[in-house]
């Protein structure tokens, strides 16, 4: 098969290098950036550092500290009108995805009319917008290297995309002292989401052998130093392993794409206001399974990047099989909740499986799957 | 004035197809078909046809097939 | 309340009788699944007694919704063993609705020698006539005498040699709305040699003096959608290239990126591509005195049909097709439109599938009996057809046949029916709906090119196909695909036409059932016939070759392939 891989966003990393932001920006050509965050942040004290930064390196900023977890169009528009206003010629966004999503957003609508819900699904014809700079705070959505924006639609009441090269940073700054202060909880929960993005990634009808190896690496690390970091956030070196892995599957599903496990979470998202890494983590053991029937080498693939060893006759079941106890046991050690323990019932999260079936993304999957197949996985996974 | 589907844009001499699209925000794919004044214009000639003023460009659309 | 005809063919007789509850809102495609599965054994003989020859309306015939009149034609397929459905513009699926009539049912053989046409005459009634005198001719000439024997509007169906013969590869052409040439093909199937068997040569329907009005459950709710859907399309249809250049416009995105077949499916390039393009089909219509968008039938907002003339300006053609260009021009080596345009009225006129014939010629090419690129000699292979020499009889049982008695190791078709004029491996989703739709290797039923991520990468593809192999299958009940596609983002409107008409459900999952209930249906009917897994893929050399054009192979794995219609 012939695939491609095409969407790049050039890295620096290592502790420390978020001081380089200035350094940088100015190497961009930018002498007024926005620069996008949450007000949480900024009482941890990082933002204040890095808009220090950029003023000695003699770059003008404009905050916009109004980010909220899953960003609503409204907020990116009204961003967007002030970006415009203020002749920004740059965006800089320090956070988890959803600064980074919003900056993306208002990237989107520096030189094309909002709203900004015009643009969901694959825009290829986007006119450009400014440099974006991205750091990120957490080590999950991977989204400092992807090439879409997730965006809360307030008017239809539902989550979508936009998918453009005009979401592409030009840089992203990896660096693992700005993670150190991420409670155990969200460790594990933005933890999580990296993994899931990687074992959807390489499972996914659009994986390549780039994405693959990035995938293994990141599937590699995650199992190894995500429960080190959860235990013990201080642990610099499992917060590096950390920041890089998520980086890794970012880089991997932005070329080889996520598909039904993420459909989950989607759906489990919007009904139970549970967050994204849990959503997609508490049927992804089952999901990897159901994969195993077409793509087993590839869940083969999975099982010795988790440490579990596959028996060279194993049958296409039997692997899914070992995957799936292998996911669950890596979850587990996490405390992370099931679905029975997030206190949904059975019959309230399979009465998703319609919505699930007819979301977009299931273009993505394998192979079709049934709203029946759809409720036996969340019926296996429910008090796993 | 040159007339792109629904958009009238301003003629500028030596102006090519291209320079017409693109003047009036319009884009084109691998699916798009290009008649001038009625006349098929093959996508890589966009920018190599030069327009006179008062002409009609119509952006087709293929959306299914024949 | 619709009627339908019964044509007994075993003593001739005929009957007119109010339909079936339970088929008044059906029409098109799943009119035709429903009404198989219950009166046809799918084990039977496609071109003996047990098999039924049918012909139907839409759901919405009649109506003011725009090109609702197009026709289906059904039966066991003599082609492909399996069910078939066949739909068609022109003028008769009007003039049906125009008679109250929904459905025409031809069944049995008659015992006798003889040759009849069915004929709804102006006052209503409808009989059987003998034909005889019209054994053997073709289409032009058989609606020329027609046209002359009556005075008054109407439509023909008919058959030429081809269908009398019963060629695997016989159409059954409707005459277009206007001109009355008989240029419209329900083409795919062989279902001209299933009217052929029932010696059927004809159906003639007269403009009805008193035209049947339909009870709408509720009229003024109707015409409101309906007008609306009505501007959408007409609206589309202005920067819709069929309309303003014809299907032959579907030769720039294909010819540029492999999807155009050439030289028998090669996947390679054909680098004189724009020699049977948009721009030469301009150019010889505007020159000649030929047309373009021209309605097929009444009330056409997209007007996508053409009359084309040769260089002396004489008519050759009309509803000149992209498959027929693509199939019968680079497929073969091809590059003289003025030639293909010819094939294109032979086929027409002995009544035979373009794409089936043309598949069958690029055949002969990769077999040696025919140099590539040689127009003329497809013109006399053509004429050996239209002859019924012993090789034109060969050529007459399609591409399958033709390819195995010759040798070919290269036989493009699934289910015994030839591949459209998309290669699959460059559109692999499109390469899904061959592999799948129980009407064997079929572009109507779902062509993909351009809606998957990319057309040929793997993923997406059998989603798209799913996808589009419902919504194609709900449109081939209502109306022209080519109409709906301009409808897309208000298609839950079609259920709310639905109920307006005949009332039940506005829901739009009665549509998308529609869809889906017919396909599982025909899968149904198939299964029973002794289709099986095995017949839902393409032939081994789209998987094992690489396209020339691109790299790509045919690489979707089989479980994809038998899981698309777990619904």
């Amino acid at each position: 098969m012939i695939t491609s891989f095409g969407v790049f966003v050039p890295i620096i990393m290592g502790r420390g290098a978020s001081y380089r932001t200035g350094l940088k920006v100015r190497e961009l050509g930018c002498k007024k950036v926005m620069v996008v965050y949450d007000k949480g942040l900024k009482e941890l004290g990082i933002t204040d550092v890095i808009l220090d930064n950029l003023h000695n390196a003699g770059v003008e900023t404009i905050s916009f500290d109004g980010v909220v977890p899953d960003p609503p169009d409204t907020i990116v528009e009204a961003a967007a009108a002030l970006a415009k206003k203020e002749g920004i010629d740059g965006i800089v966004a320090v956070g988890g995805g959803s600064a980074i999503d919003s900056a993306k957003g208002i990237n989107v609508l520096m030189n094309n009319e909002p709203p900004i819900m015009k643009y969901f699904g694959i825009q290829k014809n986007l006119k450009k917008g400014v440099p974006m700079v991205f750091i990120p705070t957490t080590s999950g959505t991977g989204s400092e290297v992807t090439n879409m924006c997730v965006i809360s639609c307030t008017s239809m009441g539902n989550k979508d995309s936009v998918v453009s090269p005009v979401c592409v940073g030009s840089l992203a700054i990896l660096d693992p002292e700005l993670t150190i202060g991420l409670p155990p909880k969200l460790t594990a929960a933005t933890g999580i989401d990296a993994l899931a993005h990687a074992v959807e990634a390489i499972t996914g009808g659009q994986a390549n052998p780039l994405s693959d190896a990035l995938a293994r690496e990141a599937i590699r690390i995650i199992a190894k130093w995500l429960p080190v970091a959860y235990r013990d956030g201080k642990n610099i070196e499992a917060r590096e392993y950390m920041i890089l892995a998520s980086t890794y599957a970012g880089m991997a599903f932005t070329n080889a794409l996520v598909h039904l496990g993420h459909c989950i979470a989607h759906a489990l998202g919007a009904s139970f206001h549970i967050p994204h890494g849990i959503a997609c983590a508490v049927t992804l053991p089952e999901v990897i399974e159901y994969t195993s029937k077409t793509e087993f080498k590839k869940v083969r693939m999975i099982c010795e990047c988790l440490g579990v060893d596959v028996s060279e006759e194993a049958t296409a079941e039997a692997i899914g099989e070992t995957a799936r106890k292998a996911l669950r046991s890596l979850i587990k050690s996490l405390d992370i909740p099931n679905i029975k323990e997030l206190g949904i019932t059975l019959e309230d999260a399979q009465k998703l499986a319609p919505k699930i079936t007819a979301d977009s993304g299931m273009a993505l999957a394998p192979y079709r799957i049934t709203t029946a197949g759809v409720a036996e996985i969340i019926k296996h996974a429910f008090d796993a | 004035m040159i007339q792109v589907n629904d958009k009238k844009i301003s003629y500028v001499a030596g102006m090519t197809v291209a320079d017409a699209i693109e003047a009036s925000g319009a884009t084109t794919s691998a699916m798009t078909i290009v008649l001038v004044n009625g006349k098929f214009i093959s996508l890589d000639m966009l920018n190599k046809t030069a327009l006179k003023d008062e002409a009609t460009i119509k952006l087709l659309m293929l959306i299914s097939g024949g | 309340m619709w009627s339908k005809v019964i044509v007994d063919m075993k003593n001739q007789t005929v009957k007119r009788e109010a339909l079936e509850v339970e088929l008044q809102d059906l029409g098109g495609r799943a009119l035709i699944a429903q009404y198989l599965i219950k009166n046809v054994p799918p084990d039977c003989d496609p071109l003996g007694s047990e098999n039924q020859l049918i012909f139907c309306t839409t759901i919405f015939a009649g109506s003011n919704l725009t090109t609702a009149n197009r026709m289906s034609v059904g039966g066991k397929s003599p082609l492909t063993g399996g069910i078939k459905e066949s739909n068609v513009g022109g003028y008769a699926g009007a003039l049906l609705a125009e008679h109250g009539v929904k459905l025409i049912v031809v069944k049995g053989l008659p015992e006798t020698k003889g040759l009849w046409q069915l004929h709804f005459d102006r006052e209503g009634n409808v009989s059987l006539e003998d034909a005889e005198g019209y054994e053997g001719l073709n289409n032009y000439e058989l609606v020329n005498r027609i046209h002359k024997s009556l005075d008054n509007r109407l439509a023909t169906i008919s058959i030429g040699a081809a269908g009398e013969r019963l060629y695997k590869c016989a159409s059954i052409q409707v005459s277009e709305f206007a001109s009355n040439h008989p240029s419209r093909a329900a083409a795919r199937g062989g279902l001209g040699a299933l009217m052929g068997s029932k010696r059927l040569k004809s159906i003639i329907i007269e403009k009805p003096l008193n035209k049947f009005t339909f009870n709408y459950n509720d009229k003024e709710r109707f015409n409101e959608i309906s007008k609306k859907l009505n501007r959408m399309v007409a609206e589309g249809a202005k920067n819709d290239p069929f309309h303003n250049i014809g299907t032959i416009a579907t030769i720039e995105a294909t010819g540029a990126n492999g999807v155009l077949p050439v030289d028998n499916f090669s996947g390679k390039l054909f680098p004189k591509y724009a020699e049977v393009g948009s721009g030469t089909f301009l150019t010889n219509l505007s020159n000649r005195g030929g047309r373009n968008k021209l309605a097929c039938q009444p009330g056409c907002a997209v007007q996508c049909s053409n009359e084309y003339r040769d260089k002396s300006g004489e008519y050759l053609t009309s509803g000149l097709e992209y498959e027929t260009i693509a199939l019968f021009g680079p497929n073969c080596h091809i590059s003289d439109l003025d030639a293909i345009a010819m094939m294109d009225r032979m086929c027409d006129d002995l009544g035979i599938d373009t794409i089936e014939a043309a598949n069958t010629m690029a055949v002969c090419m990769e077999s040696g009996v025919l140099n590539w690129g040689d127009s003329d000699g497809v013109i006399k292979l053509l004429k050996e057809m239209t002859d019924g020499t012993e090789f034109g009889y060969l050529l007459g049982g399609g591409c399958e046949a033709v390819g195995k008695s010759l040798g070919c190791k290269r036989i493009p078709t699934v289910k015994h029916q030839a591949i459209a004029g998309y290669d699959p491996r460059n559109t692999k989703g499109t390469g899904v709906t061959y592999a799948t739709s129980p009407m064997g290797a079929d572009h109507t039923a779902g062509l993909t090119m351009g809606r998957a991520f990319e057309d040929t990468g793997r993923t997406a593809q059998a989603y798209a196909s799913n996808k589009l192999q419902v919504a194609m299958c709900f449109a081939d009940c209502m109306m022209c695909i080519f109409a709906f596609s301009h409808m897309v983002p208000e298609l839950p409107l079609l259920a709310e036409l639905m109920a307006a008409m005949y009332g039940g459900s506005s829901e739009y999952a009665r549509v998308t059932g529609l869809g889906v209930k017919t396909l599982l249906t025909e899968r149904a009917f198939n299964k029973a016939a002794g289709l099986t897994k095995e017949d839902d893929r393409l032939p081994d050399f789209f998987y094992n070759e690489p396209s020339p054009a691109t790299g790509s192979r045919f690489d979707i794995n089989d479980h994809e392939l038998d899981v698309i219609f777990d619904f």
